[in-house]
């Protein structure tokens, strides 16, 4: 299990336009998750593996308030988020505070992390059900030059880059987002200079936990959504992050796009069942070849 | 008065002869889950790298052996080709993981374990895919039940042994401060490619008696949920010290055969059990034993 393949409507073949749109797309949606992913791990040092649960959530909300309760699919995106970024900050206050503040072994962060993703899967699991969800999305094609691109893959590319943008405005433009950038420095140093942590570290989980949300919500009516999705996801997000060097957001978006197109091509043009392999051949070339990212510097030991 | 009970159990239960082999499979599997959780104690408890794909070198091992026997290889040298190449999958697992500390070994393990699982779900021409392999040579019957139990506590004894040894508390150096360890001369890569070379050889281990006890295997026995179960179990009884292992396996074992009918809500139990360990007890059952 794990790796269940969930691309429910691969576009039937085509152009290479066509392929590089979906692996734009849903590159965009692998950076929306490893930037949060770089977030938490730049602030407290926890490669958070319950993030990619909020994709879940967020993918499987959408399904309740768009498919069972039958209202209009921006509506759902809404509420995902929200949903998602509630979780988010919720885990942080149950899971991580307590350790974080003890100044715990990383290695229980870890632990702890594993534990609240798999408590989270298994309260989807009883709460949806084993089976996948159909989401209805935005269904018309959309002209690109002479080739039509399926709408929805170029909704998610734009709003995903909207996103961004919105993770960018908060980070640099509003007083909590500078108080992060400084937590992510200086954790010591920042406290000394009056950053609240109990404030900050809520912060950078709740809007972890936003990305994650919109990029379940935007997968939603492509990929059924289904409660080991999150799992599914993991790797090719991590794998995403490590690339860009886990400490950059830029880095992270990078990486995304990367694995994204890659995916899409060979997929399109070799072969679909090899997509998951791929991921991971990847992931094991960079951390062997160089384990501080391709974009990072030199940085061969991480201790 | 555990030695005790190990001698009488399979002879109870046949005596009582009340759904004796259901009892005698559920008895037999407890020394399987310790020697499973013993590679986890190993890998986490004394070199600290986390693994979520225990289950998937327990597979290796299994299917190997499995496939191996059925071809009319003898079982002996079918078990020792098994536990080299869970040993050498082990260090395929490991080799990222030589310079990098971190959530990388975490990822690569659960990636290995998902693609394990896909590839014996799917090459059907020699794993038998979903439906598994069966007819495998077992050693059941009234000895058959000791053999695992045999291994579980040499395994256990030889656990405990290296961690008292040199290489032992190397590891533990390097598990607590790596910079330090290389600091005062230890060699950090060397002891880590130990480290998974011993704990691959433990699940291989695992997964060979596994096969060997049921007869059957198929991919759902190697599934990253069980990895976590192993997780839990070590995690639950103290992941530090081997009577972690013993104890965790036989608590999780018990309360999993209480729960069997309610099994939507095992992994939830699981994460909370993790969940609530890792937060307030976080060297395990096996800790409110000790003295301070």
């Amino acid at each position: 299990m794990g790796f269940d393949r969930l691309v429910a409507a691969e576009g039937d073949g085509g152009s290479v336009v066509q392929f590089l749109v979906q692996g734009i797309s849903t590159g965009m949606i692998y950076a929306l998750i490893g930037i949060g992913f770089v977030l938490v791990y730049r602030c407290v040092g926890l490669f958070n593996f319950a993030h990619t649960e909020s994709y879940m959530l967020g993918a499987l909300a959408t399904f309740t308030v768009a498919t069972a309760w039958g209202l209009p699919y921006w509506l759902a995106i809404l509420v995902a988020a929200t949903f998602t970024t509630v979780v988010g900050i919720a885990s942080e206050f149950v899971a991580f505070r307590r350790l974080i503040l003890a100044r715990s072994p990383q290695v229980n962060l870890i632990i702890a992390s594993i534990a609240l993703a798999t408590i989270l899967r298994a309260l989807a699991l009883l709460v949806w059900g084993p089976d996948a969800q159909p989401v209805k999305g935005y269904e018309a094609m959309v002209s690109l030059g002479s080739v039509a691109v399926s709408g929805q893959h170029a909704l998610i590319a734009l709003a995903a880059l909207c996103s961004i943008v919105l993770v960018y405005w908060l980070l640099y433009g509003t007083r909590l987002g500078v108080a992060l950038r400084a937590v992510a420095d200086n954790r010591v140093v920042a406290g000394l200079l009056g950053v609240d942590v109990r404030v900050t570290l809520p912060f950078a989980f709740g809007l972890a936990g936003l990305l994650g949300g919109i990029a379940g919500a935007l997968v939603a009516p492509i990929f059924f959504p289904q409660f080991r999705m999150g799992q599914a996801v993991l790797v090719k997000a991590f794998a995403a992050g490590v690339i860009g060097g886990l400490e950059s957001v830029p880095g992270a978006i990078a990486g995304g796009l990367l694995i994204g197109v890659i995916e899409s091509i060979a997929g399109g043009y070799v072969s679909s069942a090899y997509k998951d392999l791929l991921a991971f051949a990847l992931l094991m070339v960079v951390l062997v070849v160089r384990p501080g990212g391709i974009f990072g510097g030199r940085q061969s030991e991480k201790v | 008065m555990a030695l005790a009970l190990i001698a009488v159990g399979p002879w109870a239960a046949r005596a009582i002869g009340w759904r004796v082999g259901y009892l005698v499979q559920v008895y037999s599997l407890v020394p399987i889950w310790i020697t499973a959780c013993l590679s986890l104690t190993v890998v986490t408890g004394y070199v600290g790298q986390v693994s979520v794909g225990q289950s998937a070198l327990m597979g290796i091992g299994a299917y190997t052996s499995a496939l191996l026997c059925r071809s009319g290889l003898p079982v002996t040298f079918a078990v020792i080709c098994a536990i080299a190449a869970s040993v050498v999958g082990a260090l395929v697992l490991g080799l990222p993981t030589l310079r990098l500390r971190g959530p990388y070994f975490v990822v690569t393990s659960l990636a290995f374990n998902g693609i394990f699982y896909e590839l014996v779900t799917n090459w059907i021409s020699v794993t038998g895919g979903p439906s598994g392999v069966s007819n495998v040579p077992s050693y059941g019957g009234f000895v058959g039940g000791y053999v695992p139990w045999f291994f579980a506590a040499t395994l256990t004894l030889g656990v405990w042994a290296l961690g008292e040894t040199r290489l032992g508390k190397s590891m533990m150096a390097v598990r607590d401060d790596e910079m330090a360890a290389n600091a005062i001369g230890l060699r950090v890569v060397p002891i880590k490619s130990l480290a998974f070379v011993f704990s691959g050889m433990i699940a291989g281990l695992a997964g060979v008696l596994m096969v060997h006890l049921v007869g059957f295997i198929s991919p759902d026995f190697f599934t990253v949920d069980q990895s976590l179960l192993v997780l839990t179990m070590v995690l639950l009884g103290g992941v530090r010290r081997v009577e972690g292992a013993v104890l965790g396996a036989i608590l999780m074992v018990l309360v999993q055969e209480a729960f069997r009918r309610f099994a939507e809500v095992q992994l939830l139990f699981y994460g909370l059990t993790m969940l609530v360990v890792i937060l307030f007890f976080p060297r395990g059952i096996i800790s409110l034993f000790e003295r301070r």
